[in-house]
């Protein structure tokens, strides 16, 4: 990998993550799709060098001289995984606007209710009343006039 | 035939839990069928596998995953029999007694049977394993049903408490016992019990070491409530008294012991074992005799008894000689028939007399005699009396404790001794308060009243009977140890196969054994008869140190401590803001790599030539337009323009993908690119058009410098990752998909290949998210519900109109080639699929949804379903006729006017591929593509949630 292609790739990571720090969910999916095509220069780059395209024809001598097909592979299905993300997210941002009538990404009121809570409930340990007298028929004694 | 009894548990219990309360305690009868069929075949093939010898023992084996070398190993020697033994028949005891037990109508029988019947099925699984994943797997099983039957009465915070401080224990336990049985089975080489004693016979077995030890006892160690893991057992005492006859008391506690004994002739020359075993188990022994003998609750005080027990059976266990195994054999017998009989007299007398305070109880009864006769026959047998078979094992575990060749064999006689004296003292505790005579009047109050026995009923004769048959076992047992001879003889030889026990004997002389317990017996007494002065001192004792952490203490404190360190750290990092936790995530995501990666850059040279630097002058062109259209996506404060921009970044990178020798890529790359943007524009329509300038929880400085870390973080990876790729010695996996694409594949296009074939379970789980996407889309944005398509408002244009028809079955036409020429040439179904979406976009854009449906009449799901039915059908077509999953045969077949057509089975797979992607975009056209200002009218009108 050269150094200009390192390069290309840290700016699209870069810009990914500026995105999706972002609190509208369409910035958001725009830095998605751009860590999407970063991570897929990554992954085809994995390949090594360029070569001719593999598909065997007899051009080629030896299978050195393809392409490598694996991460390219790996690489359209991430693609395509991509677009079916990229739809949902979409979705979401639709959603959002049927709504709200914008796309701003709240902050999620559960937590904030979760992280105001007293942080003394829930179990204290086990009940220990100092009373031996424990019983498996006393619900029905009382039931009895 | 092993493993049907254990599913025929399984089965029988989940029935009984789905008819639940309409069987009520009629669930426990039906439960007898589980139990009654493992006795029924034990002791059809008792026979075989007690006069068998070594070939004796019933095995079966079910293939799992055999190339792993995973197998399902049972296996049913002379030991497992005696567990067995014990498991069956007090599991047809407990059932017969639960259903007088338990008043017709209380709410949650049904569950609490069906669970009871399922333990009884994990805890055969647990004895019949011969393979020590199956019995860890087993043995989780029941801490589970053990957990679930404490905690049944789900109203009583009290059987809360106490179910998760069983499960918590013995699961931690359970877990690192894993650890130590994998350790256990890399250095044998083996996996399977059977196996073990021969694995070791040639080799030394110190490789195991010590830290394996540990982990293997502490699973054994919780499970059989050994000190300090022991407190959970008195606390599981809040179940019904039934269910803590069988759990806690006969069966499953002893599976540590089992466990221990199953492993002992083994690994008792590890270093560390026998001191480790010894000193818990001597410990546990006296601290529980001690505990029990300040118990003022029947249940409470036989509870810690069997602690006492566990304590001592551990000891026997851990030795890993054959005598102190014979013991253990008649202990675990003995232990077994007393214990569960003295269980079920205080079910009775507190189903009687609704209390089971020693304090409380006053008088005798005559009509009583069944429960007096149960309840001194089985506390006989507990403290070690003649001539019953409690006596005959305590014998025998002293005697060859005493002399045992083995290093602190004086040390465990100490204890053992100790310990029976204890059992003597506590055992004639449970008879003497049983019989009212430590009434304590002046303790009396309005909310505890003293109970006369005389006043209340006796109980019936089914409620009395089961214990009393037991109890009557140990006395027969006692007095003709013949009965269980041939057993016990057999039980051992299983463990150690070259030893030559001595028969079971009620009277084997004037040995030191005797001598040991006229010792017992006499201290005993003298406890007893001082049992006032006793009480006093112990009192006096524990007061002074009731301050100190006890373990129970300590395991609650554990608990609340690591609940209340959960939620303040929840606080702190969960506190609700979404680019808070993405800039954590992203910033650890960007360093830790980046760590490893730096050291990791080698062989980077700038005398290398100016290829280091940029790979080729073309590419710079397709760098430079990628670099400054996804900073522009990343700036633009216009929507759509920097939708656009994302666009440009993917055309720039499908032309990359051609520089680099990827035309599947590229092509792919080009179709997503140009859907992706036109879902884009259907959507943004909809929003604003800027974006407003926003508060965050994050300034712009600091999210500005996240963005440049994980910049950098990556640049570092990139340049580690092409140094590794060169490191790699052995060949690539690629070459060899390059090689075989063709002979194996049928298809000379490899990546599509790799899709298709070499990776298509890949593909299938690929189509099914993109499914699920798509699935996802509609149900979130058609909430609102709609009528059929709304006519299109937009002008229409006739010369879109033109082009429309034209292009569209061009399109078609292209990407039915991409599809059926993709095996070889650039293409496939997903290229092929989206070409012919790109078409299908052609048509909403000339003509809004309506168009779209009356060219294509079917809805979308039905295309996105076929297509992953279509996929999912070839693929699993070649199971059916006995092949693998996506085995690819060659069709060759002659076609009208085509001639003849060379095809494999991976077209339809592909196919489906096609459907599904079509699918989607369809599926998104019907979830954007109506006009939004339809879509807020809709929602005005009502239908809005």
């Amino acid at each position: 990998m050269s150094l200009a292609l390192a390069a290309v790739t840290a700016i699209l990571f870069a810009a990914g993550t500026w995105l999706l720090l972002q609190r509208r969910l369409t910035r958001i999916i725009i830095g998605i799709g751009l860590l999407g095509h970063g991570a897929n220069l990554l992954l085809v780059t994995s390949g090594g060098r360029a070569g001719s395209p593999p598909v065997i024809d007899g051009s080629a001598g030896s299978p050195a001289e393809y392409s490598d097909p694996l991460p390219q592979a790996l690489a359209l299905t991430a693609i395509v995984i991509t677009f079916g993300v990229t739809a949902f997210l979409l979705a979401l941002g639709y959603r959002s606007w049927q709504i709200n009538r914008d796309d701003k990404v709240e902050d999620d009121l559960e937590d904030r209710i979760v992280a105001r809570l007293n942080e003394l409930d829930g179990p204290e340990g086990p009940i220990d009343d100092g009373d031996p007298d424990t019983n498996e028929f006393e619900v029905e004694e009382d039931a009895q006039p | 035939m092993i493993i049907s009894l254990i599913v025929l548990h399984f089965l029988l219990g989940a029935g009984i839990v789905a008819a639940g309360d309409r069987l009520g305690r009629r669930g426990f009868a039906l439960g007898t069928l589980g139990p009654a069929a493992t006795a029924i075949w034990l002791f059809s093939n008792l026979g075989t596998i007690v006069n068998g010898g070594e070939g004796g023992a019933i095995a079966q084996r079910i293939n799992w995953a055999p190339t792993l070398g995973l197998t399902f190993d049972l296996r049913v020697d002379a030991f497992a029999a005696v567990m067995l033994a014990l498991i069956s028949v007090i599991g047809v005891a407990v059932c017969v007694y639960a259903v007088a037990y338990f008043g017709p109508d209380k709410p949650g029988l049904g569950r609490l049977s069906g669970l009871l019947v399922m333990f009884s099925g994990a805890m055969t699984g647990v004895v019949v394993s011969d393979h020590l994943l199956a019995l860890f797997v087993f043995w989780e099983l029941t801490s589970v049903t053990s957990y679930l039957l404490i905690g049944n009465d789900d109203t009583n915070p009290r059987a809360r408490d106490a179910a998760t401080s069983a499960i918590l224990i013995t699961g931690a336990g359970g877990l690192a016992m894993l650890a130590g049985l994998v350790v256990l089975g890399q250095s044998a080489g083996t996996y399977r019990f059977s196996e073990l004693a021969s694995a070791f016979a040639s080799t030394d077995v110190s490789p195991i070491g010590f830290g394996a030890v540990v982990l293997i006892l502490l699973g054994a160690f919780t499970k059989s409530a050994q000190w300090p893991f022991s407190s959970w057992l008195p606390g599981a005492m809040v179940a019904p008294t039934p269910i803590s006859t069988y759990l806690h008391a006969a069966t499953m506690v002893k599976a540590g012991v089992f466990l221990v004994a199953r492993l002992a002739p083994v690994t008792y020359s590890v270093d560390g074992w026998r001191p480790t075993v010894f000193i818990f188990g001597a410990t546990t022994m006296v601290f529980g005799g001690w505990r029990a003998l300040r118990q003022v609750d029947l249940k409470v005080l036989l509870a810690y008894g069997t602690v006492s027990q566990l304590g001592f059976m551990m000891m026997l266990a851990g030795a890993g000689t054959y005598s102190l195994t014979q013991a253990l054999v008649v202990v675990l017998l003995a232990h077994g028939a007393f214990k569960a009989a003295l269980f079920m007299v205080v079910g009775v007398v507190d189903h009687q007399l609704h209390t089971r305070d020693i304090r409380r109880i006053v008088g005798v009864d005559r009509r009583w005699w069944p429960i007096y006769l149960t309840a001194i026959l089985g506390a006989a047998s507990m403290a070690g009396l003649p001539p019953l078979l409690g006596f005959i094992a305590k014998e025998k575990a002293l005697l060859y404790a005493a002399k045992g060749a083995f290093t602190g064999n004086s040390l465990v006689t100490a204890a053992m001794v100790g310990g029976s004296v204890l059992t003597f003292a506590y055992s004639a505790r449970f008879v003497i308060g049983l019989l009212g005579r430590c009434a304590e009047h002046e303790s009396a109050d309005d909310e505890h009243p003293m109970v006369t026995v005389s006043e209340h009923n006796p109980p019936t004769r089914l409620f009395a009977t089961p214990g009393c048959v037991l109890a009557i076992f140990s006395l027969i047992a006692g007095l003709a140890p013949v009965l269980v001879d041939d057993l016990v003889h057999a039980a051992t030889l299983a463990l150690h196969p070259e030893s030559h026990p001595s028969p079971v004997k009620l009277w084997a002389g004037f040995n030191i054994a005797f001598w040991l317990s006229v010792v017992v017996i006499a201290s005993g007494a003298v406890l007893v008869a001082a049992r006032n002065t006793i009480e006093k001192f112990q009192d006096a004792f524990h007061r002074p140190i009731s301050m100190l952490p006890t373990a129970d203490r300590s395991f609650w404190a554990l608990v609340t401590g690591a609940l209340k360190n959960a939620k303040r750290i929840t606080r702190v990092v969960q506190n609700g803001s979404l680019p808070v936790y993405l800039a954590v995530i992203l910033l650890v995501a960007a360093i830790a790599p980046t760590i490893v990666a730096l050291r990791a850059i080698t062989g980077f040279d700038a005398t290398n030539g100016p290829e280091i630097f940029v790979d080729s002058w073309v590419n710079l062109v397709v760098y430079a337009v990628i670099v400054s259209a996804a900073l522009a996506a990343a700036s633009f404060r216009r929507r759509i323009a920097a939708v656009l921009m994302l666009g440009a970044v993917g055309y720039a990178m499908a032309g990359f993908y051609v520089l680099r020798g990827a035309p599947d890529l590229a092509l792919t790359q080009f179709a997503i690119e140009t859907l992706g943007t036109v879902l884009f524009v259907l959507v943004m329509r909809a929003l604003p058009p800027y974006f407003r300038s926003e508060k965050t929880a994050v300034a712009t400085p600091i999210r500005l410098a996240i963005a440049g870390a994980v910049g950098l973080g990556v640049f570092v990876f990139a340049l580690a990752s092409t140094g590794a790729r060169d490191q790699v010695q052995s060949e690539s996996i690629s070459v060899e998909m390059i090689e075989r694409s063709v002979p194996d594949g049928k298809g000379s296009n490899v990546v599509n290949v790799i899709l298709v074939d070499f990776r298509g379970l890949d593909t299938l789980g690929e189509i099914t998210v993109l499914v699920v996407a798509a699935l996802g889309v509609v149900a979130l944005t058609r909430v609102v519900r709609r009528g059929p398509a709304t006519p299109n408002r937009m002008p229409e244009s006739a010369i879109v109109n033109a082009s429309t028809r034209l292009l569209f079955s061009s399109i078609l036409i292209l990407s039915l080639y991409f599809l059926f020429a993709g095996h070889n040439q650039p293409g496939g179904g997903f290229v092929g699929g989206l070409a012919g979406a790109a078409g299908l976009s052609l048509v909403y854009v000339a003509g809004g949804r309506q168009r779209l449906s009356e060219l294509l009449p079917i809805r979308p799901w039905v295309v996105l379903g076929g297509g992953l039915a279509l996929a999912v059908g070839t693929a699993i077509t070649p199971v059916l006729l006995g092949g693998e999953v996506l085995e690819h045969v060659l069709w060759s077949f002659e076609l009208p006017l085509l001639g003849k057509v060379k095809t494999t089975s991976a077209l339809p797979f592909d196919i489906g591929v096609y459907f599904v992607v079509i699918g989607l975009v369809l599926m998104a056209y019907e979830a954007f593509g109506d006009d939004p200002d339809d879509v807020t009218e809709r929602l005005a009108a009502g239908g809005a949630s």
